[in-house]
């Protein structure tokens, strides 16, 4: 969970979830792409988390003393809590399964979440999924989570060392091979070839999976590797 | 849908990072967004006004209060989102202008024309104001308490004290304790290191 | 920030270095500058001798200006490197750098899976000093030293990578890795120590309190 300047958590924070609104509400159907009218009860509705997260805590309680400080605080709490605090409020909406989150996908990290394509479910996987936990404090979604996170960090860490033993084998071709991989992917989606020193390894699939924090973790990892064998072989 | 704008701008900041974590040199930045961000304050404006609307009909008793708080909330947090978006990205953009006024030495960026070229015309005129006084900040607090040693230094530890320099460029004269030096490019010499790293810095020579 | 983004990640490997340079190493100076040698005097009895001792201004006066040409004493490596550089001394190198020792330490790697042998905290940056700058002071073949240090390496490296399965949120312990194996895993251990810790942390949010997204709506 990044800070609140952080580039990346607010782009994890954007993305949609879908909901359920409890209640029927006058002036939101611009969430729906319905501009002036009202959002009715049952609709569903795709909502960034920053948006889903607060509207999925916040009860619509009939209290009028129930001021802003109250509902700051429930909202520094986690779900659970104020599901207890507020038992009788439906919140204003429910939150409905991600696709991010299906059973489908749960089940292929259990296989192997190695040969899982984060970057194709959602560039963002690692930190959504943290979001989401941490809105349900859901332990078994926990688990998973950091099952996959240390399982495939061993794969980052074998590519960021792989790569520094061919740099310095075979230079030259480094150098081409990785020309060419960013003209070919020029036209991409940004996301694919920011992959700090991609060369050799392009031809392996799971470097074009991984999600922004992995990417993240590999470049810093790739370049600490890269430095201490240049600094061997000064 | 309210948001989507900062949502844009928070993009090109993202993008403007990759481009800068690529390049192992010097961080530049892209052209300051002026449009999207008037468009977002505007935004930001319309939203405030709908809060107001908001807080008056529920104080005249007009509206179901537990809808209107809906209404209100999502308004408010479309305000924080805008507001959270626009400060990330002046602070993204604020670092970018700290760390190139360290790669300078806090030297004038925008008039002095030496070292790393950020081009003026994309940035803010306040961001221009602040990094000519941040960069001011770094000269003065060089030439103050700090003067007896270098913080805009090399952070590479030293390793021999002298060492074998060949020029780059022509850089004229130089006058060190062990005698004046005249830098014509191609030449090489066997200085003090500490005498020449500042014109390493700044490429006019390189260690052999 | 004035330092830069890796910087603030770990040490730089010449950071390390001169960390390392700064430990002391024994040495046989091949000059004097202890100021009274007993049998000098009766030696020469001739005042312009005086010229051939040496005296180095430092503000360690027991070692440095105390050496004896051809008797062991002990400087920081740096003064080691800089007194080799002039053939002012050899370095003695020590006593696991020898082939013999290193083949002993690469047969306890191979024999125990889940452990590192013992060694100096500097051993990688010391021998790799050593080899650059004193490689005439050993008596085993350096190129034979060389491929050891390598194989221990990257044995080492190989059970360090099989180890990173064990990571976890809360503890890690990397008994006998030296100052710059760790320096090198840093980034990655931190990250995704951190990482875990985290998601461990959001789905045990009620008992650590560690969510803490300030989200302030006052108005």
């Amino acid at each position: 969970m990044g800070g609140y300047y952080d580039i990346d958590d607010i782009l994890a924070e954007s993305v949609e979830v879908p909901c359920r609104f409890n209640y029927d509400v006058p002036g939101l159907g611009y969430l729906e792409g319905a501009p002036g009218k009202q959002i009715s009860k049952n609709s569903k509705v795709l909502l960034p988390i920053w948006l889903a997260r607060i509207l999925a805590i916040i009860g619509g309680s009939d209290d009028d003393d129930d001021g802003n400080e109250n509902i700051t605080n429930q909202m520094n709490t986690s779900m659970n809590e104020s599901m207890i605090s507020n038992s009788l409020v439906l919140p204003f909406i429910e939150l409905l399964t991600p696709k991010f989150i299906t059973n489908k996908i749960i089940n292929a990290i259990k296989a192997s979440p190695e040969s899982l394509d984060l970057h194709a479910i959602n560039s963002y996987f690692i930190e959504v999924w943290s979001k989401w936990i941490n809105l349900f404090a859901d332990k078994n979604l926990s688990l998973i989570l950091q099952d996959l996170i240390l399982k495939r960090s061993i794969e980052i860490s074998n590519f960021a060392s792989n790569i520094m033993t061919s740099v310095y084998s075979n230079n030259q071709f480094d150098h081409t091979a990785k020309n060419d991989f960013f003209a070919e992917n020029a036209a991409d989606d940004d996301a694919e070839y920011d992959v700090g020193n991609v060369n050799n390894n392009i031809n392996n699939p799971f470097i074009l999976t991984m999600d922004e924090y992995e990417k993240k973790v590999y470049r810093k990892t790739h370049n600490s590797y890269k430095d201490t064998k240049a600094w061997l072989y000064k | 849908m309210y948001g989507d704008l900062a949502n844009k701008l928070i993009l090109e900041a993202k993008r403007s990072k990759q481009l800068n974590s690529r390049s192992k040199d010097a961080s530049k930045l892209s052209m300051y967004h002026e449009e999207l961000i008037r468009n977002i304050l505007k935004e930001i404006s319309q939203l405030k006004r709908n809060t107001n609307y908001l807080r008056e009909q529920q104080e005249m008793g007009n509206m179901d209060s537990r809808v209107a708080k809906c209404q209100y909330f999502v308004t408010l947090l479309c305000m924080e989102r805008n507001k959270r978006c626009l400060l990330a990205y002046q602070k993204f953009r604020n670092d970018v202008l700290d760390s190139l006024a360290w790669e300078n030495n806090g030297m004038d960026l925008l008039h002095d024309n030496v070292g790393i070229t950020q081009d003026n015309s994309d940035l803010s005129p306040q961001e221009q104001e602040y990094l000519k006084e941040y960069s001011q900040l770094i000269t003065e607090m060089k030439g103050g308490i700090l003067s007896d040693i270098d913080i805009s230094g090399s952070l590479d530890p030293p390793s021999d004290v002298f060492i074998d320099v060949r020029v780059l460029k022509d850089a004229g004269e130089i006058q060190t304790e062990y005698g004046v030096f005249n830098l014509i490019k191609d030449s090489q010499f066997f200085v003090r290191q500490s005498d020449i790293e500042r014109l390493i810095q700044q490429g006019y020579v390189q260690k052999i | 920030m004035s330092l830069p983004p890796h910087l603030q990640e770990t040490f730089s490997p010449d950071e390390i270095q001169f960390i390392v340079e700064n430990e002391n190493i024994k040495i046989f100076p091949r000059i004097t500058t202890r100021q009274t040698v007993r049998n000098y005097r009766n030696l020469s009895g001739n005042g312009d001798t005086n010229k051939t001792r040496w005296k180095l201004i430092t503000s360690d006066e027991n070692n440095l200006n105390n050496m004896v040409a051809m008797q062991t004493t002990e400087v920081a490596l740096w003064v080691a490197l800089l007194l080799k550089q002039q053939n002012k001394c050899s370095i003695i190198a020590p006593s696991w750098l020898t082939v013999k020792e290193l083949s002993n330490k690469i047969r306890y790697e191979e024999s125990y899976h889940d452990r590192f042998s013992p060694m100096p905290w500097d051993w990688l940056v010391l021998s790799n000093i050593l080899f650059k700058k004193a490689a005439d002071d050993f008596n085993d073949p350096i190129h034979e030293l060389r491929t050891k240090i390598q194989d221990l390496r990257e044995i080492r490296q190989l059970k360090v990578m099989k180890g990173l399965e064990q990571l976890n949120e809360s503890h890690l312990q990397l008994d006998n890795l030296s100052l710059m194996e760790i320096n090198e895993l840093r980034p990655f251990i931190a990250d995704i120590m951190d990482k875990l810790r985290e998601v461990h942390a959001s789905a045990n949010a009620n008992e650590t309190q560690s969510q803490s997204q300030d989200i302030n709506m006052s108005i």
